[in-house]
């Protein structure tokens, strides 16, 4: 029952940054600034949603999927922020 | 509470599906456009999954948001702004009421789709001769078994378009410069790949997997591992190997119950599992050849003359 309400606090926060993120993206002025949003809805909202679903199931099974799936995203992530930053430093000073 | 949450969902996805169809053929920015339609992508496999059907849900994730959209972002890359075409009245509204009359047929035929008469007879068809199939997956049974032409015609196709691509199409050229931090990362992450992909092919008979999408995760990884600028490692014939392979697995198979008296492509209870296992790998293998050629792009014989310069100057 605790873990219950905690998976759907947990649902909520990674909700939240989700939303933050996309806000950032939307309105941040700067491509560097907006990849950092984007690298922080990876980290912070997917962790917390994944987190979330993990305690709903309450199976050790699924939590250990959960984040394997959470640290392949953060390296696809860093690794596609890296490369797109690079070229956008590359453009911006030729 | 929990069905109008889902009802809630499924209709946001509706919405944002359509919304996304109508951005992507009506920004006339070419990348926006592409990524409305790499979106469009993920939210069908959203869908397809909403609708039960993982196995669509794979393939529809890895090709149509994968491999498609690396391939039109790499076509895009040759247009320069394109002029901007509003057309005659009459073809506007000539496309518009076709297009409209195409959506209320499809609908309607969906909807008799579902009916219950016709719904009972698939089910029936499926599901009663599975266990004479040789594999438990329905969606295997059907793809490979019932339905064995059809895909026997897809992979035609598939290898079909890569020869197009050969003899026609423009070399999408591997970069020159490569940091070194995604070349370590990417050959960490491909024997992961790798293995992936080898477990979606073999789980293929009982769980959603199978050859396509086992095939497109497989040319993801080839496309990442020529993209940081590492050598293919095998052969332009080899490659004319691999990409005939599956259709050749299939005429094989096809052909040698046609020599026992039976008609094309009859598989017996007793091998059938085995039979569609091998089929599959060949079908993996060709799948996979095919989309990495096509994301390159270009002969073959040309990648390795950028492949060999750039050893010569570095």
């Amino acid at each position: 029952m605790i873990l219950s309400i905690l998976g759907f606090v947990m649902l909520a926060l990674g909700l939240t940054f989700f939303l933050m993120g996309s806000y950032g993206l939307l309105r941040l002025k700067d491509n560097f600034s907006r990849l950092h949003a984007l690298s922080k809805i990876d980290n912070l909202a997917l962790g917390f949603t994944l987190l979330g679903t993990g305690l709903l199931h309450q199976s050790w099974l699924l939590g250990l999927q959960l984040l394997v799936i959470w640290l392949l995203c953060l390296l696809a992530s860093a690794t596609s922020a890296y490369l797109l930053a690079s070229r956008l430093a590359e453009e911006q000073s030729p | 509470m929990i069905a109008e949450a889902t009802l809630i969902v499924d209709l946001m996805l509706g919405a944002l599906a359509c919304a996304l169809g109508l951005l992507s053929v009506g920004l006339s920015n070419l990348k926006q456009a592409i990524a409305m339609f790499i979106a469009l992508g993920l939210i069908l496999a959203l869908i397809w999954l909403r609708l039960a059907a993982p196995d669509l849900a794979l393939a529809e994730a890895a090709l149509g948001s994968g491999v498609l959209g690396g391939l039109l972002i790499m076509a895009s890359r040759g247009i320069k702004k394109p002029a901007p075409d509003h057309g005659s009245h009459l073809k506007n509204i000539a496309a518009t009421s076709l297009s409209l009359l195409l959506a209320m047929v499809m609908g309607y035929a969906s909807l008799e789709l579902l009916s219950t008469d016709n719904r009972q007879l698939a089910e029936v068809l499926t599901f009663e001769y599975l266990a004479d199939s040789g594999v438990t997956n329905p969606v295997t049974a059907v793809l490979l078994n019932y339905r064995a032409y059809d895909t026997l015609l897809e992979l035609t196709v598939v290898l079909a378009a890569c020869i197009s691509v050969f003899i026609a199409g423009p070399q999408f050229l591997l970069t020159d410069k490569t940091a070194p931090f995604p070349q370590r990362l990417i050959k960490a992450l491909l024997p992961v790949i790798a293995l992936f992909a080898c477990y979606l092919l073999w789980i293929g008979a009982k769980e959603p997997g199978g050859a396509f999408q086992a095939g497109s995760l497989l040319a993801g990884g080839v496309a990442l591992f020529m993209l940081i600028g590492l050598r293919y490692p095998l052969s332009v014939r080899s490659l004319r190997w691999s990409l005939g392979l599956g259709v050749l697995a299939f005429l094989v198979v096809g052909l040698s119950s046609l020599l026992s008296g039976q008609p094309f492509f009859t598989l017996e209870s007793e091998t059938a599992g085995l039979v569609i296992l091998l089929i599959e790998i060949a079908a993996t293998i060709s799948v996979t050849a095919a989309l990495a050629a096509l994301f390159l792009g270009g002969h073959p014989q040309r990648w390795y003359a950028h492949a060999s310069k750039k050893e010569e100057s570095s």
